[in-house]
């Protein structure tokens, strides 16, 4: 049946729009957090960020949370920007050789270390810190017995070891620790708690042997030693070093670390082995069940071609070799084991043109990434964990953008944190608290990434590459905070980015703007592209915004437009095109974190003026939505990366037919003189 | 092939021949992009001298009416008018006319007159496909004045339900009558309504922008024509 408009036709003068929004016009739709759908992608791949943050102290319940070294001695604080600026440590591990033998019955793990030690000053007695150990007996290298006190709280276990006499001044000293530690593993969980005693995989992926005073990380090189079944085979970080056989028929693997690390996780399965060469021929070795065999190849692929572009993009790979390493709950873990990656067993079933190798693409590149951001130069402090979560994503979106030729990954992490998080929940990116707050992986994986985006538009991509790069050579096997990387990137860029630092870390919150355009004539007769931003938030944002110019006969240009509100509210801007404009359209690609609306209700394409085609306009946007319902009634929170709020006239996170409709009232509408 | 189809309806031949002719109104509207009916409206328009040039009717100039001729489209998309005189309403009436369009997701443009010739008085949004609840798909308008001889008219098309998951579709439309606008005539003379040039615009539904032909029309009111009328 034909649906026909009648109008009848009246003189009708055009609607001049005030330079705010009309009172009670509302502009953005409000924050309601919806439920996730399990199924989507994004709650897969926040799962897998979840777990991998897991093992953030604060994102553990508390029973299970790891204690930082504050909680354990105030004294042990360590707040140094910068490893190499502490000078030498009173004393520290130098090495430890790590026996681990897990009983998946029992759920106990055993080790035994022989750590040696070197002093630097006087030094006769030892504070360390492990994971939680429910027997422990120390000795001397000799096999004297050597007086321990320990306190197990949290996990941990904090060891006291008073010296029979005073450590020798740059001697190695060792003693051995035999400990018994009864895990609390829960493999069926979405998120990875740091063990796994399941039959077909046992895991320990992150275990801190003992730390120091010296260093919160990295504070040592390490020979592990994994004792496993007669027909299991285990993988760890580091170089493998072959197996023997014991005399009960079981096996030691045997697994040397070169690298200064804290953390010797393992997993133990029938694992075999594909293997590939990276960049300088170093090694790569992807450990799967037999299962996982045939598609081990196309991992093998992927991880040397990501290992290859970061090392154009960020320097040299530094590490001897890389293993990967399958697991069977839902988890990625690239920080912390050096040279090594945890993932979860989906991925390594998935192959190039299926669904599902995007995610698994996008996982691996954000784990691989670890290996440069995380590893090769450590966040300082809790407050700069955006060195290692926000540029490993931020690496993770370049990738895909450029290889999987797509932006989707990072337009979906600015809207994670866009409609994810709560006023109430939201912190800086660069706040020490930061792991405390339960939005902590969409705020600095999601949000932290977007920044990092931003900064593209600042100073360009080859730029945002370049520091990057001298970064990762600056700060190679260091400590290093945000303002470390501001300083490069000034270098590099040659611009004062404190702005840019401060409003982006140190601050939360989004931009909030309303935007409306005008088509006015310049003096010399050319057409001239006016923007007005409205800025609602108390202290407006200053950003550099994409502008897309479509022309006719499908040329278009794009112009980096600054927006310098210098504490007012409203900033316009303009710039000269070189034709009459078919369409005017602001951050097509999504690469700033913000919400726009329009300021002219209705005027799509920043013409000035509500007409028919800003309903075709409208017509390209339809469907688009942060929220869907499912069959039974449910209504998920979605993450549509082609949403684009602009549109959302009747806000409600959907672009729907009630969105058409509230477009009639304002046609005709033209934006007021500005 | 390239072909130019010249498309008029003049004069209401309803005053002459009564209910009969009207339906060779009907006929000459539909010649402008149906083939076979061109074959019709040849026929029709044999005994007045059919194919004479543009706006040189005999029978139109004889009884001093408004005329509404148009120049005709190329082949491919076009967007274009025909018009007839309505002895019963006193109105030019016009029909715009899309064709041609494949794939079209939605378009739009500024129509434009001399408003001292002629007064808008009515003006309709038409669906270039016929949907439903079935079809699981909607046309919506925008149709307005936006000043005295300046009407934004924009169509496009929607699903019923809308779905992260189901994207914009269009439509191939062959011939499809879009927009009928009645006017008053003010004064004599000769006028253009035609489409605004920078405000053509018609998409498919991946975005990319249609070529369309927009066509407009020239109105000749006689000098002789009296002016107004009812109601």
């Amino acid at each position: 049946m034909t649906r026909a408009v009648l109008l009848l036709a009246a003189l009708c003068g055009t609607v001049a729009m005030p330079a705010q929004a009309a009172p009670g016009r509302k502009l953005f739709a409000d924050f309601e957090r919806l439920p996730l759908d399990p199924e989507s992608p994004y709650a897969r791949t926040l799962a897998a960020h979840r777990a991998e943050a897991a093992h953030r102290p604060a994102q553990l319940a508390p029973s299970l949370r790891q204690p930082t070294f504050l909680d354990v001695d105030p004294s042990l604080g360590w707040s140094a920007a910068n490893f190499s600026a502490l000078g030498k440590p009173k004393w520290e591990i130098v090495h430890q050789d790590i026996t681990v033998d897990l009983n998946a019955a029992t759920s106990e793990l055993k080790t035994t270390i022989a750590a040696t030690v070197r002093a630097y000053q006087p030094t006769v007695a030892l504070s360390l810190l492990t994971m939680g150990a429910s027997s422990l007996k120390v000795e001397a290298k000799d096999g004297t017995a050597i007086k321990v006190s320990s306190n197990n709280f949290s996990g941990y276990t904090a060891i006291s070891i008073d010296l029979p006499a005073p450590l020798t001044l740059e001697t190695d000293w060792v003693f051995t620790t035999n400990a018994t530690a009864k895990l609390n593993c829960s493999p069926q969980g979405i998120g990875l708690l740091p063990c796994g005693v399941g039959g077909t995989y046992q895991w320990v992926t992150f275990h801190r042997y003992y730390l120091t005073p010296s260093a919160s990380r990295s504070p040592f090189k390490s020979t592990l030693h994994v004792v496993t079944g007669a027909t299991k085979v285990a993988a760890a970080p580091g170089i493998p070093m072959g197996s023997d056989t014991l005399a009960d028929g079981r096996k030691v693997w045997h697994f040397e670390q070169p690298e200064r690390t804290d953390n010797a996780g393992f997993a133990i399965a029938e694992y075999v082995q594909a293997t590939g060469k990276l960049v300088q021929d170093k090694p790569l070795r992807v450990f799967t069940t037999n299962k996982y065999a045939t598609s081990a190849k196309n991992m093998v692929d992927l991880a040397t071609k990501v290992v290859g572009v970061y090392s154009t993009d960020f320097g040299e790979f530094p590490w001897p070799g890389l293993n990967l390493m399958q697991l069977e709950n839902n988890f990625g873990g690239g920080y912390a084991p050096l040279s090594g990656i945890f993932m979860y067993r989906d991925v390594y079933a998935a192959s190039p043109g299926t669904g599902y190798w995007y995610a698994t693409t996008e996982l691996a590149a954000h784990e691989i990434a670890h290996q440069w951001w995380g590893n090769l130069v450590e966040p300082a402090t809790n407050g700069d964990v955006a060195l290692s979560e926000s540029l490993a994503e931020f690496s993770s979106c370049l990738y895909t953008e450029k290889y999987m030729e797509t932006r989707s990954q990072i337009i979906r992490d600015s809207l994670s944190y866009l409609y994810r998080v709560p006023a109430s929940e939201d912190m800086p990116v660069g706040a020490q608290g930061v792991y405390g707050t339960p939005s902590y992986v969409e705020i600095v994986y999601h949000k932290g990434a977007a920044v990092f985006e931003m900064l593209r538009n600042e100073i360009g991509t080859d730029n945002v590459l370049k520091a990057l790069k001298q970064f990762a050579v600056e700060y190679n096997r260091d400590y290093a905070t945000l303002d470390n990387l501001q300083a490069v990137a000034q270098n590099v860029s040659k611009k004062d980015l404190s702005w840019f630092w401060n409003q982006w870390f140190d601050k939360k919150g989004a931009i909030e703007a309303e935007v409306a355009g005008r088509l006015v004539t310049g003096a010399d007769g050319g057409y001239l592209v006016r923007l007005r931003f409205h800025q609602t938030m108390a202290k407006p944002f200053r950003f550099t915004v994409p502008v897309t110019v479509d022309y006719a006969a499908q040329k278009s240009e794009v112009k980096l437009v600054e927006v310098n509100p210098k504490g007012e509210a409203t900033t316009v801007v303009e710039f000269a095109v070189p034709a009459r404009p078919v369409r005017v359209r602001l951050d097509v690609q999504r690469s700033v974190i913000r919400k726009f609306a329009t300021g002219t209700p209705g005027d799509f394409n920043l013409s000035g003026q509500v007409d028919g085609a800003d309903l075709v306009e409208l017509a390209l946007r339809y469907g688009r939505a942060m929220r869907i319902k499912a069959k039974n009634g449910q209504e998920y929170f979605f993450s549509d990366s082609g949403w684009n709020e602009l549109y959302d006239l009747q806000p409600d996170r959907r672009i729907d037919l009630a969105d058409v409709d509230a477009l009639d009232q304002w046609v005709g509408a033209v934006a007021e003189e500005f | 092939m390239t072909t130019t189809r010249n498309c008029r309806v003049l004069a209401d031949m309803r005053r002459v021949a009564g209910r009969a002719v009207a339906t060779a109104v009907g006929v000459w509207a539909l010649a402008c992009g149906d083939e076979s009916a061109v074959a019709a409206a040849k026929t029709a328009d044999a005994s007045a001298g059919s194919e004479v040039a543009i706006g040189t009717d005999a029978s139109a100039a004889a009884i001093a009416e408004p005329t509404l001729t148009g120049p005709g489209h190329q082949d491919g998309p076009y967007v274009e008018l025909t018009g007839t005189w309505s002895a019963e309403s006193q109105r030019v009436v016009v029909t715009v006319w899309a064709g041609d369009l494949p794939n079209l997701l939605g378009m739009a443009s500024h129509l434009t007159w001399d408003p001292a010739q002629l007064e808008l008085t009515a003006s309709q949004a038409l669906d270039l496909t016929e949907e439903s609840e079935a079809t699981g798909f909607a046309w919506r308008h925008v149709l307005k004045p936006l000043a005295a001889g300046r009407l934004t008219a924009g169509t496009a098309r929607f699903r019923t339900l809308s779905h992260p998951y189901a994207y914009p579709e269009g439509a191939k439309v062959g011939r499809s009558a879009w927009l009928k606008l009645e006017f008053l005539v003010k004064s004599a003379g000769k006028l253009t309504i035609a489409f605004d040039p920078a405000t053509q615009l018609a998409r498919k539904a991946e975005g990319e922008l249609l070529p369309v032909q927009w066509v407009g029309a020239t109105v000749e009111v006689p000098a002789g024509f009296a002016i107004g009328g009812a109601p």
